[in-house]
Order: structure tokens, then C-alpha cells, then sequence
């Protein structure tokens, strides 16, 4: 005779991600690794912005680059010009990445000898917000084309972020985008986040950011 | 969105609690899902019985709940519901605050014979 059982669980399904995610900040800690998750839209310039960020730090740390698509190489192949060790992942259609993928691909770059290792999300501004990957710190790029209003419609990715780069500054005249009405909305999701206004492309405005990254490796790399 | 991902987890998690009790059966599971999750009931229930295929939780009653979310203010410390009402943000003007409630999705209860 079979009898009906009720088993309360109340298990929250992210709490595995970030358990996960918690071991992967310690294998990065005893590598004397620092993980960077940069976050974006598609098309807001993450390889672009990566590229000037490498030319001004790659001679001072060893850098790794995990690139994250779909499907696609295009990314991985441009970071391979640079010289620095960069790998793949495709995440087989799905719109991010967790901890269980990005520690994958930590073992297969092989972060033991790296210093810092650029974790390029899929581009999307929702889902990656959801899923700790497992990284010391988030940067989410939101470039002028986009618009001065999307810290108010993805509130969540503008939660996550340590620092937010407001990227192709030198198109900025094109498009009514407000910096001023941009930087409090930013402010407001998430007060004293560091804002860096750049542009990729020339490398205007980069050497701010590659200073807080700089000082954000130090510091955990010790 | 990203609702397979979270149906593969929470499917996980539920299979494991029905076998651990030697189930026959799972007739229900009840999920609780924020309403900041960003995640849609159809495809919740579409992928839900595609995922459960051939398991014990085949042919099981995916039960939804949705809990709204629910904020404590950096600034004052007061709880509030951000909502497009109060265009998210707290009576006393702020804007920031620590998502307590309505962000993820939680197994709530199993219900399975056994």
C-alpha cells in the first residue's frame, strides 16, 4: 500500500551556483588569480574595450581571456593576435554563463601561472546578472548607442556590477544620450560604483579603468 | 529567458528528494518563483514536463507560486515593494536596497508517493 509524503525542501535552485561560485573565488585565491567578469549588451564593445585594456596592462601581469558565445570564434581569434593566452567557451545557446561553466574554463586556460583572467560573458544584459560565476569582480560595459535610461531597465545588472564603463564616448554627439542623467541613474542602482567614460577605439578614458583594475588585482593577488 | 536552466536545476533537485525517499510516484511539485526572477510560467511548464521525460517526476503537476518582491532600504532601513507604483524606489526617496525576497526560485514542496 502506497502512501502519499509530503517532503518540505524549500531549496533555493541558485544556491548551488553560488556555493559553487564561492569555490571558485577560493581556487582563484590560492592560484593568486583575479577573475574579471565584464558584462554587456551585444555590440557595446566588450572585445574592443578588452583589446585596449590587454595593450595597457599585459606587459605589467599575465593575462588570460575566456571568451563566451554561442557558438562563434570571431572574439577568441581577435584576442589571439594580442599574444595572450585566450580560449573559448561556447555555451551551446544558452544566454549565460555560472559557476560550473567558468570553472571549466579555468582549468582548460589554466589559471595557476595567470594573473588576472578576463571572463567575457555572453552578450545580454539579464541573464548573466542572475548567475555568479564565480569571479572576484563585475564590470558591465553600457555604451552611448544604447541610451542613458538602461541602469533603470536592468536595474539587477547594475546591482551586480563594481564598476560600470560608459563606452563610445566619441559618438556621443550623434545620440541623445544624457552623461550627467546616465551617472545618477547609475548612482542610484548602485551608489559610489566607479563610472569610466571611454572609448575603446581610441583608448581615450581607458587608462582610468586599467588604474581600478590594476589596484583590484593587487589587492586581492596581494 | 534562462527558464531551462532553472527548470534542469530545480528538476534536479527534486529527483534527488525522490530518490532519497524510494518514491513510486512524484504527483506535485511546488515551485516558488520571484516576481524579479524573470522567469515565465508558460516556458517554466513547457520545459518542466520535457525535462521530467522518463523520470520518476514524469507525468507529475508543476504548481507555480509567485512571491513579489520585496526590499530593505540601504537608507532608512524600511521594507517596501518596488514596484512601477512607487517607481521602485522607497518612501523616504532611495533608491538602492538588498533584494530580501522575489529574486530566485525556490523548491517548495514534493509531494510524491511512496
Amino acid at each position: 500500500m502506497s502512501k502519499v509524503e509530503i517532503v518540505d525542501l524549500k531549496a533555493n535552485v541558485l544556491e548551488e551556483n553560488d556555493v559553487a561560485a564561492d569555490k571558485t573565488r577560493e581556487h582563484l585565491k590560492n592560484s593568486k588569480t583575479f577573475l574579471l567578469n565584464l558584462m554587456s549588451s551585444p555590440g557595446a564593445g566588450k572585445t574592443t574595450t578588452l583589446l585596449s585594456i590587454i595593450k595597457l596592462l599585459k606587459d605589467e601581469m599575465k593575462i588570460g581571456i575566456m571568451e563566451a558565445d554561442i557558438d562563434s570564434d570571431v572574439d577568441a581569434v581577435k584576442i589571439a593576435e594580442t599574444g595572450v593566452r585566450s580560449i573559448q567557451l561556447h555555451t551551446g545557446g544558452m544566454c549565460h554563463l555560472d559557476a560550473g561553466m567558468t570553472e571549466q574554463g579555468l582549468a582548460s586556460i589554466g589559471m595557476d601561472d595567470l594573473d588576472l583572467v578576463v571572463l567575457e560573458n555572453v552578450g545580454n544584459l539579464v541573464c548573466p546578472a542572475e548567475f555568479d560565476t564565480g569571479s572576484v569582480k563585475n564590470t558591465m560595459i553600457l555604451s552611448i548607442p544604447e541610451g542613458d535610461d538602461k541602469p533603470l531597465k536592468y536595474p539587477l545588472m547594475f546591482q551586480v556590477a563594481d564598476a560600470v564603463i560608459i563606452n563610445k564616448i566619441d559618438v556621443a554627439e550623434y545620440f541623445d544620450f544624457d552623461m550627467d542623467k546616465a551617472k545618477a541613474a547609475i548612482e542610484k542602482r548602485h551608489p559610489g560604483i566607479p563610472v569610466f567614460p571611454i572609448c575603446a577605439k581610441t583608448g581615450e578614458g581607458v587608462e582610468a579603468y586599467a588604474d581600478w583594475l590594476r589596484k583590484e588585482v593587487k589587492e586581492w593577488i596581494g | 529567458m534562462h527558464e531551462m536552466s532553472y527548470v534542469t536545476r530545480f528538476v534536479g533537485l527534486a529527483l534527488k528528494t525522490a530518490e532519497e525517499k524510494k518514491a513510486k510516484k512524484v504527483e506535485k511539485v511546488i515551485i516558488e518563483v520571484g516576481d524579479m526572477a524573470g522567469l515565465e510560467d508558460y516556458y517554466l511548464d513547457k520545459y518542466y514536463k520535457l525535462a521530467v521525460k522518463d523520470t520518476v517526476l514524469d507525468g507529475s503537476i508543476l504548481e507555480i507560486d509567485h512571491i513579489p518582491v520585496k526590499a530593505e532600504c540601504d537608507m532608512c532601513g524600511n521594507i517596501y515593494h518596488p514596484c512601477k507604483e512607487n517607481n521602485y524606489l522607497c518612501k523616504c526617496g532611495a533608491g538602492s536596497g538588498k533584494i530580501i525576497e522575489g529574486r530566485g526560485l525556490t523548491v517548495r514542496q514534493v509531494i510524491m508517493d511512496v
